[in-house]
């Protein structure tokens, strides 16, 4: 803003004057505006992998990650002026993410058959000598992300970042704002289901359990 | 050797057990073949989940982000600037309200006297009045101020004379009069070095900070210095 809209007269144009160094590093003006609109940018540079991949795991229409990750970022944006730069931005942007999820998913129907429904598009082309190892991992990842969308919403987001994430246990009760030991007891869970999910998938599809 | 329950196992799956748990659970499978079938399977399943994380990004839907945040990012701006435009209006038309306002504050305050600093005019007046209830007219002097009110600030502020009360319809001038020389209260040079002495009101520049909720809107009130001419004047009429 410019102070010449409200220095009217010359006392108070002094007094604007005294008054700023009591101001402290509030991001008032458009300077402070532009500095944390540059951090804002290395921010989603150095994370946007991350969010986007999580988001992806986190939802069960997976076409929704590239609408959660903006709006994840955008809320992190407006949170910026709050946040303790001492303190690493990740955490938080994995909860913000977390919680636009859970809203998304929320708002959205659950799909009828989750793996049936899965987008080829979604899988990377196989690469590599051997296609057909390439193909049976690209099928065993469209199973694992198949049985994440089955799971319950928390359990999902504690499996999702603590295995797919690699988050520690602490680190994800953290991050949604719970205890370790319901951090625990979710992932047990979630783990549970998700073999059982996979070994029903792979009996189904022709008997190629891999347990003996 | 009891099994371990499957949470146990799903959790030691993921090397989430604790180390002594760990060494239970692992004996256990070497001799247990139902559990170690569920253990591997677990094993291999959450091995699946975690190739998740090798799965390559689609580039195209990292510059899909990237450009509809460089969008909602460049909305949001407009919006705020908007805003801040929209409270410069406002704050223009506010401080004008403020500067109107806290004239006739001034007036108010001046004719009220001790209203805006009731802290410091209080104290002084407490330490003065043991002095004053030994005087026979202490009883009529709730109902003497308001006649007077604009002397109290300046009567409180100095510091309780010794000098006895005059018998005078105003008991609370005396006990408060200062040591050196000069009684009488209505002497218009000690009036003067007394008001820039006293503590009372904005005698200085003073710029209020209203913090919005919005931390790009904050508003300053800025209270124009009380001009000594004014007081020199308000203290001559009273």
């Amino acid at each position: 803003m410019n102070r010449g809209d409200w220095t009217t007269t010359s006392g108070g144009a002094a007094m604007v004057a005294m008054a700023r160094p009591s101001r402290p590093a509030a991001p008032t003006t458009p300077r402070a505006l532009d500095g944390d609109a540059g951090a804002f940018e290395e921010i989603v540079r150095r994370h946007e992998r991350r969010v986007l991949a999580l988001a992806r795991r986190l939802l069960t229409q997976p076409q929704d990650a590239e609408d959660a990750a903006q709006e994840a970022f955008l809320r992190l944006y407006r949170a910026l002026a709050r946040l303790d730069p001492g303190r690493p931005v990740l955490p938080y942007l994995y909860r913000i993410t977390v919680n636009v999820c859970r809203d998304l998913g929320r708002r959205r129907p659950k799909p009828a058959l989750p793996l049936d429904e899965m987008d080829a598009a979604d899988e990377p082309a196989a690469r590599g000598a051997d296609p057909a190892e390439a193909s049976r991992l690209a099928e065993e990842r469209r199973i694992a992300a198949a049985a994440l969308r089955a799971l319950p919403e928390k359990q999902r987001a504690a499996l999702v970042l603590r295995d797919v994430q690699g988050l520690s246990t602490r680190e994800v009760a953290e991050v949604l704002g719970t205890s370790e030991v319901t951090v625990r007891t979710q992932i047990s869970r979630a783990r549970l289901k998700v073999n059982e999910f996979r070994e029903r998938v792979l009996s189904s599809h022709g008997g190629r359990k891999e347990t003996p | 050797m009891s099994h371990p329950n499957e949470n146990d196992l799903a959790l030691w799956a993921g090397g989430d057990l604790p180390a002594g748990e760990t060494a239970r659970v692992e004996e256990h499978l070497a001799a247990c073949p139902d559990c170690r079938a569920l253990a591997e399977g677990l094993r291999a399943s959450r091995a699946a989940v975690e190739a998740l994380a090798a799965e390559p990004l689609d580039e195209t839907a990292l510059a899909r982000v990237r450009h509809g945040l460089r969008r909602r990012l460049a909305e949001e701006e407009a919006r705020r600037a908007r805003r801040r435009r929209s409270a410069a209006v406002y704050l223009v038309g506010a401080l004008a309200a403020a500067l109107a306002a806290g004239a006739v504050g001034l007036g108010i305050w001046y004719v009220a006297g001790s209203a805006p600093e009731p802290e410091r005019i209080a104290r002084p007046e407490r330490t003065a009045l043991p002095e004053a209830t030994s005087g026979r007219e202490r009883p009529s002097t709730p109902r003497a101020p308001e006649a007077d009110p604009v002397r109290e600030p300046r009567i409180a502020s100095r510091p309780p004379g010794t000098a006895p009360p005059p018998p005078e319809p105003r008991p609370q001038a005396a006990p408060v009069a200062p040591a050196p020389p000069s009684v009488p209260p209505p002497d218009p040079p000690e009036q003067r070095a007394e008001l820039a002495q006293a503590p009372v009101g904005p005698t200085e520049s003073m710029v209020i900070k209203v913090v919005s909720d919005d931390p790009n809107v904050v508003y300053y009130w800025l209270v124009e210095p009380v001009s000594s001419k004014e007081t020199e004047d308000e203290a001559v009429t009273s």
